[in-house]
């Protein structure tokens, strides 16, 4: 009977203890890993940065505003992130003409705090603002078209730092997701 | 042929081994000279086993020296594994300066090797074995044997089909349990298996696509009722077409707007979307991000 000469086999190699065993230790590595790769869905490679290109545009009832940027996305260690910008802003006013160009490019270091994981819900309070030299913006502009903590040193901002997939990262304020940011050689 | 001690203790003289009935698995095994001891004792059931005879038997027949030594050693050594197989009381009695003898009180049966999963089929088979069969063919003694006639003894003759029928219920259950445990194990490899390739190939942006945009995948920041995706797609594809973006075939576009999340216009209507480049491995590579936020007046509804 075929059921006798598997059992025959299985005495004769001894599967019955080590087969049992391994795969007890194959589903505890199983486990492990799946373990792993959850808290890794929603945790960043903190050792990488992240980058993206930005279009924003803010539409007031007299004015319109347009920033292109680039910007770049760095846990630089377990309290700072450091933000890089860098473009332009464009101001128009309510008949589409443009009225003023600015140059935005700064480094901004941030102290970090994860308020919430669940939430994935962070505050960030900009502790150093390095406006660099073709940096040209206003006050004005940037209260128009920037986060307070992006020039204001001591503000705090509250963000959603949210792991879109494996190498992407979604930054979000509470209202709304601003940008899609791509970690660098993720794969 | 195996014996069956006082119910529960199975020694096969084929494998030299002893374990509990009820657990075959876990085996003892002893020496060729112990199995021989204990063979010669059950031979002899009852009566005295003068040491000259063990001495010829067990050792000189054999081309091996025989000596006190290694006759108590052998001695020491079965009764210590029939203890350790539960069996509290000495089996194996001791007669100063004459032999030993295997207690005449203790149940002796047979099993038929050949059938021992299904021992009903021979119930009426003779019980008396012929021992010689058993240590001269060779399987796995290498000591050639002289033939040795055993007669085994059954003090409860009338009982041994009942008996019988003891251990073909037992012999059933047991396979079951080792195959389910072989199921089990198998089923656990496959868990185990499926868990690797579940995280291996598990995108989690699946769950959050919506459509396509011509041949752009178009996807949520979060879950989205199916009811609302036709929707969904309308205002992407208004912002698509207000922000004059065009579909790199291959490319995805990642939406959400606060219309879709809100019944009201607060004063700041935001828009986001982004459209991704993607890699082999159909994770994002760039992307272009677009946010809209109308802040402008309107106190409609």
């Amino acid at each position: 009977m075929i059921i006798d000469k598997f059992l025959g086999l299985m005495k004769i190699t001894k599967a019955l203890f080590w087969l049992p065993a391994l795969s007890a230790f194959l589903l505890f590595m199983a486990y492990n890993h799946h373990v792993e790769t959850k808290n890794n869905q929603v945790s960043f490679p903190y050792s990488m940065a992240c980058r993206g290109d930005f279009l924003s545009e803010v539409i007031y009832d007299d004015k319109r505003l347009k920033m292109n940027t680039t910007l770049y996305f760095s846990f630089l260690n377990k309290n700072t992130i450091l933000v890089s910008m860098s473009g332009n802003v464009y101001l128009y006013d309510s008949n589409n003409k443009l009225i003023d160009r600015r140059i935005l490019l700064r480094n901004i270091y941030y102290d970090y705090v994860l308020e919430n994981r669940k939430l994935q819900t962070y505050t960030l309070t900009s502790r150093q603002v390095n406006i660099d030299s073709v940096d040209t913006m206003n006050e004005e502009l940037s209260r128009l078209v920037l986060m307070n903590s992006s020039y204001i040193v001591g503000d705090t901002d509250t963000l959603v730092l949210k792991k879109y997939d494996a190498h992407s990262m979604l930054i979000e304020t509470n209202q709304s997701p601003l940008l899609m940011c791509v970690f660098q050689n993720a794969s | 042929m195996i014996y069956l001690i006082e119910n529960r203790i199975v020694f096969n003289p084929e494998d030299n081994t002893l374990s509990l009935q009820d657990d075959v698995e876990n085996q003892v095994s002893i020496s060729n000279p112990a199995r021989r001891i204990l063979l010669l004792l059950i031979e002899q059931q009852g009566t005295v086993v003068q040491r000259d005879v063990f001495f010829k038997k067990v050792w000189d027949d054999y081309g091996l020296v025989s000596s006190n030594n290694n006759l108590n050693h052998c001695i020491s050594k079965l009764r210590k594994v029939i203890h350790t197989l539960g069996h509290a009381d000495d089996v194996i009695v001791t007669v100063p300066k004459v032999g030993f003898l295997l207690k005449k009180e203790i149940t002796i049966s047979t099993i038929d090797l050949v059938n021992d999963l299904s021992p009903l089929e021979n119930e009426n088979e003779n019980t008396s074995i012929e021992s010689a069969e058993m240590l001269s063919d060779g399987a796995i003694t290498p000591e050639k044997s002289p033939p040795i006639r055993v007669e085994v003894k059954h003090h409860e003759q009338d009982e041994q089909p009942k008996q019988q029928s003891k251990i073909a219920l037992l012999a059933t259950p047991k396979k079951i349990h080792i195959l389910l445990m072989i199921g089990a194990t198998f089923l656990a490899l496959i868990l185990a298996l499926g868990l690797f390739l579940h995280d291996r190939f598990y995108d989690p942006k699946v769950r959050l696509q919506i459509g396509s945009m011509g041949r752009c995948g178009l996807y949520s920041t979060m879950p989205i009722p199916s009811s609302q995706h036709a929707d969904f797609i309308q205002q992407a594809q208004e912002i698509i077409d207000k922000n004059n973006i065009i579909c790199n075939p291959g490319n995805i576009f990642i939406f959400q707007s606060e219309a879709i999340v809100s019944l009201i216009k607060s004063g700041a209507t935001r828009e986001f979307l982004a459209e991704c480049a993607l890699g082999s491995d159909n994770n994002p590579i760039a992307c272009l991000s677009v946010y809209v936020n109308d802040r402008r007046s309107n106190d409609n509804r």
